[in-house]
């Protein structure tokens, strides 16, 4: 059986696997075929294992073979951002600095992935330590003339161009909601913690999360049920009764395509029975502020602290950050330590005052723009990480779900944030409205 | 030295370059005064909030 758009999912691969269609090997042998077709032009992995996939795909067959009991990722080809560490590959963070690094452990998340039975294809190019400071060699799956985004960007792209059926990926100020729309997939950011971070190389701690990439709602749900305790959400088909709130100054910031997209997507979900209120919450607007304050010395920190690290290679912008990191005082730092839980309290008011189960607004503030920019890349970050800090300060669960497309055929999308550990229910929203854009495209 | 055209504080620029080494083009530096002089507004502003809550908390009761 071919590498179908159905196959191309955890669901529909794992169906297949199950029912015989085809094996983990039969499976694994189709994305290393799109793996090798794809490479060329998107560059998406920064190291790919093809030896040690095969061997994981041989022993997922044989435990089908003698009817031992599968994971919900058994047989599943992903892949791991290259900050994650995966045993005995490189472990890199897109950096000279840290060239010739292997692993010696797996990360946790790794071992859970490992413990649902997924195959472990490779690890996914990252902007230089996951800052978005330099131009990595991957291009958006859309068009190789435009940007991925980042700073997960071959997650998104790997997983959009079926060389991986769903990726990990890390996000501390939108890197996986933000490349997940830009090349048309699903990203989701989770409750902070919710995915245990050890053996990840997180340059800012208080606002990394893990996350997920995969191509629908439904394998989202399935893969993070393989790394965090997270009860399946209960699938419906309407949204009757449930309340959103439009975040519309983020909305009136981004561009004309991608206002158009969102006003189309509200329209679905006002016609899928959900109450759209647009909600004001000035102090979102002091997430950047803080989450900075917070990041930049805690990145010069971390990274002071990586064993046999040589600063000097690092890309200019990265070591200019990271130098600006060492000039934020503590005073300052405990400034933003205080001012957070000052947003946090913000968003949560609104969800009462409003009695919301979500707050939406765009997840990229315009399509891809090109791949290579002189434009200096805070400037080109700084629309981006508005649209998607306050996720990572108040650290509740926020998922990118595709929208639409812009003029030019790029894909565009839509961002959705539910209260802490609501994961269920805010993945149980996303895919109501997934399947009704969907089968409106198809109409 | 790289100078920031609008940086009020050669000082500040003086202390990054120390930090981050050589090799820095002057758009590098821009960029991240720019950032560093944005951090210092935003500090007034972070300053003068009323506290909530434990200090970095999050808080586990919002469901």
């Amino acid at each position: 059986m071919a590498l179908n758009d159905e196959m191309a999912t955890i669901a529909g691969a794992a169906t297949a696997l199950r029912d015989r269609d085809v094996s983990a090997a039969e499976l694994l042998g189709q994305v290393l075929d799109r793996l090798h077709a794809t490479e060329p032009v998107v560059r998406a992995y920064a190291h790919v294992d093809e030896d040690g996939a095969r061997a994981a795909a041989a022993r997922a067959d044989e435990a089908l073979a003698h009817g031992e009991p599968l994971g919900p990722l058994h047989g599943i080809p992903v892949a791991v951002k290259d900050v994650i560490a995966v045993a005995d590959m490189p472990l890199e963070a897109g950096s000279r600095a840290l060239a010739g690094r292997v692993a010696d452990h797996d990360a946790e998340v790794v071992s859970r992935l490992r413990r649902g039975g997924a195959v472990i294809v490779g690890k996914t190019i990252t902007h230089e330590l996951a800052f978005g400071q330099n131009t990595p060699p991957t291009r958006n799956a859309y068009d190789p003339e435009r940007e991925p985004g980042g700073s997960s960007a071959g997650s998104a792209v790997a997983t959009a161009v079926g060389s991986a059926l769903a990726a990990i990926g890390t996000d501390g100020g939108g890197s996986v909601r933000h490349p997940a729309a830009l090349n048309g997939v699903v990203g989701l950011k989770p409750t902070y913690g919710l995915i245990d971070t050890a053996g990840v190389l997180a340059m800012g701690p208080s606002l990394e999360h893990l996350g997920t990439f995969t191509r629908t709602v439904e394998d989202c749900a399935l893969f993070l049920s393989a790394i965090a305790p997270c009860p399946a959400p209960a699938w419906r088909n309407d949204l009757a009764g449930a309340r959103l709130g439009v975040l519309r100054s983020f909305v009136e910031a981004s561009d004309r395509d991608v206002q158009e997209a969102f006003a189309a997507a509200s329209g679905l979900l006002r016609d899928l029975g959900a109450e759209l209120v647009d909600v004001d919450i000035p102090e979102i607007e002091l997430a950047v502020p803080v989450g900075l304050a917070l990041v930049l010395p805690e990145s010069a920190d971390a990274f002071g602290q990586v064993p046999r690290a040589d600063s000097s290679r690092l890309e200019p912008g990265t070591r200019a950050l990271l130098a600006a990191g060492g000039l934020v005082t503590a005073g300052d730092y405990l400034v933003a330590r205080r001012a957070r839980p000052v947003v946090q309290a913000a968003v949560r008011g609104a969800f009462q005052d409003h009695r919301l189960d979500g707050l939406i607004c765009p997840s990229a503030p315009a399509p891809a723009g090109p791949a290579e920019s002189e434009e200096p890349a805070m400037k080109r970050l700084a629309r981006p990480l508005r649209l998607h800090m306050w996720a990572n300060v108040t650290g509740m669960p926020s998922v990118s779900v595709p929208c639409g497309r812009s003029a030019d055929g790029l894909p565009l999308g839509i961002q959705l944030a539910a209260a802490p550990f609501a994961e269920s229910r805010l993945l149980a929203i996303a895919a109501a409205f997934e399947r009704a854009a969907r089968s409106g495209l198809a109409s | 030295m790289p100078r920031h055209p609008a940086d009020p504080s050669p000082e500040l620029v003086r202390m990054l370059c120390a930090r981050a080494g050589p090799g820095l083009s002057d758009d590098d530096l821009t960029a991240v005064v720019d950032v560093l002089i944005a951090h210092q507004e935003a500090m007034t502003r972070l300053r003068g909030l009323e506290p909530v809550g434990e200090v970095g908390a999050f808080d586990p009761t919002w469901r």
